[in-house]
């Protein structure tokens, strides 16, 4: 155990060093000279070169690499150029409306992707299994910003239960939090559900196939017991693995959610560094997207250990 | 291929889905004569105007002709989608297939393209988008960039369950060169997983040039494409909703034919499905 969690450690290391390696050169991917690129075309020359020796640019590129990776380790990602603060200051009194999104996504995804899942495997070959298995393709086919400013015609302008757009947070008000989070998290929640419905559907009908679910029927189980105590039980772990692929997914699909429900999370804030060209920004998020997606799946992996006994890693 | 053919044929959602592309893909190619008026042409006058016999999706912000430019709009979009799609079925085959046979490059391989799949997809090509600038070609560089490391894996697991075969190891044996063993040994093993991949990397680019375009870093607006009108509309969604739900809907059904065709490709070539349903 100790030593599969030493293994899982070392590669954790090794893919972390490749995506700091991959999120430092993304930014420098910009043509010609990022100083100006960041200062517009009206800059003076004596602005950049300032702007270029206190970004470090003037330096070889793998001597700006290891100063860089030495500040983020020490958790200095470097000053918004824009906004005129550190960027994990910036990303922290963003983080709240965030978090809360994606919490309140993945609950959606997961209490509807699970009920569907179980209910198309027990009921399979059936309309409602067909049913809802067409949805899941439909949920997988729509642009999520679309399915979001439908929602906004539907039950802001149309109906007027629910906010358009906009926030308040929790100390305004936990109930406002909540309506204003409801719409981008059901449409980011329903096309998240999709995978996990069908995941589940096929790991609960690899289980129904097994010997002791038959020898559970055979004595007599009700079936909702051998459903739930047996069935799902045993099918958690293929499902994990697809809770842990969907963080990703809720990463990226929070950035989009958030533009379209004018959220002032950490979503927004990247799009809008996007158009001021503050690369800082930029790169700090998406160096601490990456981070926590991989950390989030090692937990999930070793999560796997108390769900599964059967799992021993050698 | 005709067996796999004859496996398609009775799958009627998969074959529906096809034929949904391929009308769009169909209308889409005959935009110029299909199309009511030029897609760029501005008309002030009829500015925001709701779907009729003259507009049959009715007119955006500056009074342009919504369904000739959706027509206009799917050569973008489809021309992206694809592109991006062959573009990482061929990074991804050559990377996977050598991570596969070559254990010595493996590992090295095989960490870069975790690292590139630790970032979320739509945040990496949003970023990369923002640093080479916003274009047609930019977005298809940056979306391969993104999918490719995803075909890579699938092509080279399909890799290792041959690598060691019988088979193979003959060939070697008899001194067979790594490139030809490759080519003619290996290379077709791989195909049906990786197909099956790319129409979910066409499918997943669709969405994303969308995607991106509604972030504003996509192909500029004057190019219309299916992401940029339905982000240029969104902010007439109160008094003028046709302007984003007919390209909506355009994107979701192409999208949606393409999935039920991957599902049918799938299950076609999964020979434990085989005879099934």
């Amino acid at each position: 155990m100790s030593q599969y969690l030493a293994r899982r450690v070392a590669a954790l290391v090794i893919v972390l060093g490749v995506v700091s390696v991959i999120a430092f050169v993304v930014t420098r991917l910009v043509p010609g000279d990022p100083a100006g690129a960041m200062l517009g075309l009206e800059a003076q020359e004596e602005d950049i070169r300032a702007m270029r020796e206190r970004l470090g640019l003037d330096r070889p590129l793998p001597e700006q690499y290891v100063r860089w990776l030495g500040l983020a380790l020490r958790g200095d990602l470097g000053d918004s150029v824009f906004i005129h603060k550190p960027v994990t200051q910036a990303v922290t009194e963003r983080l709240e409306p965030t978090v809360l999104l994606m919490v309140m996504a993945e609950t959606v995804a997961l209490v509807v992707g699970i009920t569907t899942g179980v209910i198309s495997a027990v009921r399979r070959g059936s309309w409602i299994d067909q049913g809802f298995m067409l949805l899941t393709l439909f949920a997988v086919s729509v642009p999520e910003f679309w399915l979001g400013l439908n929602l906004i015609i539907l039950f802001a302008v149309q109906l007027r239960w629910l906010p358009s757009s906009g926030y308040l947070s929790l100390a305004e008000g936990h109930l406002a939090t909540f309506s204003h989070l409801l719409m981008p998290a059901v449409s980011l929640g329903l096309i998240h559900s999709a995978l996990i419905a069908r995941m589940t559907r096929s790991a609960m009908l690899e289980v129904f196939g097994q010997d002791y679910v038959r020898t559970a029927r055979a004595k007599g189980a009700p079936s909702r017991l051998v459903t739930f105590r047996h069935a799902l039980k045993n099918a958690m772990v293929p499902i994990l693995t697809v809770i842990g692929l969907s963080v990703a997914g809720l990463l990226g699909g929070a950035t989009v959610a958030e533009t379209v429900f004018a959220i002032p999370g950490v979503g927004q804030l990247v799009v809008n560094s996007v158009s001021r060209r503050d690369y800082p920004v930029i790169q700090g998020v998406l160096l601490l997207a990456a981070v926590v997606n991989v950390v989030v799946n090692l937990v999930l992996d070793l999560l796997y250990l108390l769900v599964d006994p059967r799992i021993r890693y050698a | 291929m005709r067996q796999l053919w004859r496996e398609l044929k009775h799958r009627k959602l998969g074959m529906a889905g096809a034929l949904v592309l391929l009308l769009i893909a169909a209308a889409a190619v005959a935009a110029p004569v299909l199309a009511t008026t030029s897609p760029t042409r501005l008309s002030i006058q009829q500015r925001l105007s709701p779907p009729s016999g003259t507009h049959y999706f009715g007119t955006d912000h500056l009074g342009r002709d919504v369904f000739s430019r959706i027509l206009h709009g799917g050569r973008t979009s489809l021309w992206v989608g694809g592109l991006v799609a062959i573009a990482s079925a061929a990074s991804g085959l050559v990377l996977g297939l050598t991570a596969g046979y070559f254990p010595r490059l493996d590992a090295a391989l095989m960490r870069v393209m975790d690292g590139m799949m630790a970032f979320p997809a739509i945040l990496l090509a949003l970023a990369i988008v923002a640093a080479t600038g916003p274009s047609a070609v930019n977005v298809v560089l940056a979306l391969t960039l993104v999918y490719t490391p995803r075909i890579a894996r699938v092509a080279r697991a399909a890799v290792l369950t041959v690598r060691h075969l019988e088979y193979v190891q003959a060939i070697e044996a008899l001194g067979g060169h790594p490139t030809r063993i490759l080519a003619r040994h290996i290379f077709p093993n791989t195909l049906a997983p990786v197909l099956v991949q790319v129409s979910i990397t066409f499918a997943y680019a669709i969405l994303a040039e969308a995607g991106l375009s509604f972030l504003g870093v996509g192909p500029s607006p004057v190019e219309p494409t299916w992401g940029n009108i339905l982000a240029e509309g969104r902010q007439y969604l109160h008094n003028a909703p046709w302007i984003t739900l007919f390209p909506g809907v355009a994107i979701s059904l192409t999208v949606l034919g393409i999935n039920l065709m991957g599902d049918a490709l799938r299950d076609a070539l999964d020979p434990r499905l085989r005879g099934g349903n």
